[in-house]
């Protein structure tokens, strides 16, 4: 067995000049945590949720993520729903889709700006340099578009 | 010595002479004054009998022939009995024919008349009358003997023109069997060769010329099998061929090969039936066959399809398990690295790092190109300029070939070409194709590879020649997947490019020997047009 990797950063409150990053995980939480830790360690702030639901739960708070980041599978539901919801309230917010099934994850109506799609097995430092393109092309909202919920960084 | 004319000679039979000649001459003047009424009574027996009535058309008619009938009386008894009273006579006998008297009637009517005359002779000439009535009945039995010669030779000419009737009709019935064999045998989709005893060529349709691209002059007379290089897979068509022409009983379908003019071999389904043993004709067996080149590629291709979408199927699948534990070795390695490079960098160890990426990274790469091979996109159909195609991947493997010591040339036709296609997809095909040509040059020292576009009526076509040691066995399936004679090769390189030919409704083939092997690749047209007329 392995050793579980803590997701050691998910209930540090994050500075507020760092990116922030919600990642909703897919079915290998383990290499999920993984890339949460590494991308903290690169400066990020990163949430993690656990499915669509929890993501969307997330964006009805402030501060809002910068970036959205999902390795849901494409035959769940959530990845759709969340893509339509976050359209709706953060009209702009980049995506980013790291997935196994890329010309799957193409067919879906995933809303404008086009989600940028990681073909697993992905390389690191590129996804990292992809996020930090994407964040300084798309500046911070400071306002919520709902009423912000309790302050709850950590969505597991 | 004077020759028997026919008259003379029935006169001997019914020993006629002068001295009845005199005695109907000296008859006539007693009987002439007779002669109207017997004309009279002659043609109102007819009026009784309703088929020798039906002869006469008017009553100026029965006049007409009245007054005949005394000339006829006179001429009898006329005296004088040589060739042109029988001509005479003959004449007559033919009008009766030709009016449609029947045959009957000149015996009855003949009857009538002796009876007439006779009853005079017995009246008016009292000694002489016995002489004089038997040479009325000799001379009139002659007249009937000429008359009734009218009526056979009618008849002889009847039957000889039914006869002929009926070969014109035979023949032409002949004649329109032999036109609807002829064109069957000739229009039929089919290969039909007719084999004589030895096994050599009599017959040889249009249909067997036209698969063979040989014509019958030449090959009448050359035994079938060496003369068409007909062979099977198994080497059982000569003993078939042996049993067929022996009469045995009809063999079931075999498939051969047949070579054509062209040296190409063509798939051959035939059927051996024996044609009977009739003596007048020397074929004894019909070989008839299929062409069945097109069917059986086009079954190959269908083959070929659905093997791929079964591929397809399962490697999706597949690609979705396999990527998603790359991807955890992938970031834990990526995590590793540099970690390792933070503890003052371990060389060997971010080597080790190093080759685990390279090797996650390989296989990722594997997986993407047998989707692709597996799962295509779909082709993006768009005009392309035949030039603007080939000129791009020559662009794109020119610093290759400089590498290899191959030489590359681009051989296109005078004027640009527009057809429909996925130009990323061709491009893709043609570079497959060249890198393939140059690293089989690269691989013998250096060598020569040609781009050539073309146009054929229908097709673009694309060759792509290198003057490498050919393919290692040029009937080894090559554009199977997995198929690889290169190490480190995946041997998806040309199953993918026969995939994107066949999605162009396009075919690819290969001709190789040592020095010379062409890949060639034909794309329809479609609704293209010359950009540069």
């Amino acid at each position: 067995m392995y050793p579980s990797i803590p997701n050691t950063e998910s209930v540090e409150p994050a500075p507020a000049d760092r990116p922030r990053l919600l990642l909703v995980e897919g079915d290998d939480v383990r290499t999920s945590r993984r890339l949460a830790n590494m991308l903290r360690d690169d400066g990020f702030s990163v949430e993690i949720a656990r499915d669509g639901a929890h993501a969307i739960a997330r964006f009805m708070r402030a501060p809002y993520p910068d970036v959205l980041v999902s390795e849901l599978s494409v035959g769940q539901a959530d990845l759709s729903a969340l893509a339509r919801f976050v359209r709706a309230q953060r009209p702009g917010l980049p995506i980013v889709i790291v997935t196994s099934r890329p010309n799957a994850v193409r067919e879906q109506e995933l809303g404008e700006p086009e989600p940028l799609v990681f073909t697993k097995p992905i390389d690191y430092f590129v996804l990292r340099e992809a996020l930090l393109t994407a964040v300084r092309q798309c500046p911070r909202s400071s306002q919520p578009s709902l009423e912000a919920a309790p302050s709850d960084q950590s969505m597991r | 010595m004077h020759d028997e004319t026919r008259f003379e000679e029935l006169k001997r039979y019914v020993q006629f002479d002068d001295h009845d000649a005199a005695l109907l001459l000296r008859f006539r003047d007693v009987a002439r004054p007779e002669f109207p009424r017997i004309a009279q009574v002659f043609y109102d027996r007819i009026r009784e009998h309703d088929e020798a009535h039906a002869v006469f058309s008017s009553e100026e008619q029965i006049h007409r022939l009245q007054r005949s009938l005394v000339k006829w009386l006179e001429r009898v008894c006329g005296g004088v009995y040589d060739d042109a009273y029988c001509a005479q006579t003959a004449h007559i006998g033919q009008t009766h024919v030709r009016v449609g008297l029947p045959q009957r009637y000149m015996f009855t009517a003949m009857a009538l008349i002796r009876l007439e005359l006779a009853a005079i002779a017995r009246r008016e000439l009292a000694s002489d009358a016995p002489p004089t009535e038997s040479a009325l009945s000799r001379v009139l039995d002659l007249e009937l003997a000429v008359m009734l010669q009218a009526y056979k030779d009618s008849y002889v000419d009847r039957v000889r023109q039914a006869e002929r009737q009926e070969r014109r009709v035979l023949d032409s019935a002949l004649a329109r069997a032999e036109h609807r064999y002829v064109n069957a045998v000739e229009a039929a989709r089919v290969l039909i060769i007719g084999l004589d005893r030895q096994g050599n060529i009599q017959l040889f349709n249009r249909e067997a010329e036209r698969v063979s691209g040989r014509e019958r002059g030449e090959l009448v007379g050359q035994p079938f099998l060496a003369a068409l290089c007909i062979e099977d897979d198994l080497g059982r068509f000569p003993e078939l061929l042996e049993r067929g022409l022996s009469g045995a009983a009809p063999t079931q379908a075999i498939e051969a090969s047949l070579q054509a003019r062209n040296g190409k071999l063509r798939s051959i389904a035939w059927s051996l039936t024996f044609g009977g043993d009739a003596p007048e004709d020397d074929i004894v067996l019909f070989a008839m066959g299929t062409d069945v080149t097109d069917s059986r590629a086009m079954e190959e291709r269908t083959r070929q399809h659905e093997k791929l979408a079964a591929i397809g199927t399962l490697a999706a699948g597949l690609a979705h398990e396999i990527r998603n534990p790359l991807n955890g070795a992938q970031l834990h390695v990526s995590f590793l690295e540099r970690a390792i490079r933070k503890k003052d960098a371990d060389v060997e160890m971010l080597e080790a790092t190093h080759v685990v990426s390279e090797e996650i990274k390989r296989l990722a790469d594997l997986v993407t190109e047998f989707l692709d091979f597996a799962r295509p996109k779909p082709l993006q159909m768009k005009e392309i300029g035949l030039f603007k195609l080939c000129e791009h991947v020559v662009t794109l493997v020119s610093a290759q070939a400089a590498k290899a010591d191959v030489k590359l040339r681009l051989d296109l036709p005078s004027s640009d070409l527009a057809f429909q296609g996925d130009a990323a997809k061709l491009t893709q095909v043609l570079l497959n194709l060249t890198t393939n040509a140059i690293e089989a040059c690269r691989d013998n020292g250096g060598g020569n590879v040609c781009l050539r576009g073309r146009r054929n009526p229908r097709h673009v076509l694309l060759d792509v020649e290198d003057d490498g040691p050919g393919l290692a066995a040029p009937d080894a399936p090559i554009f199977d997947a997995f198929f690889s004679t290169k190490d480190g090769g995946t041997g998806l390189g040309l199953a993918i490019t026969h995939r994107i030919v066949s999605d162009h409704g396009g075919t690819i083939d290969v001709t190789s020997r040592p020095a010379k092997t062409i890949f060639r690749v034909l794309i329809p047209i479609a609704h293209s047009e010359n950009l540069n007329p």
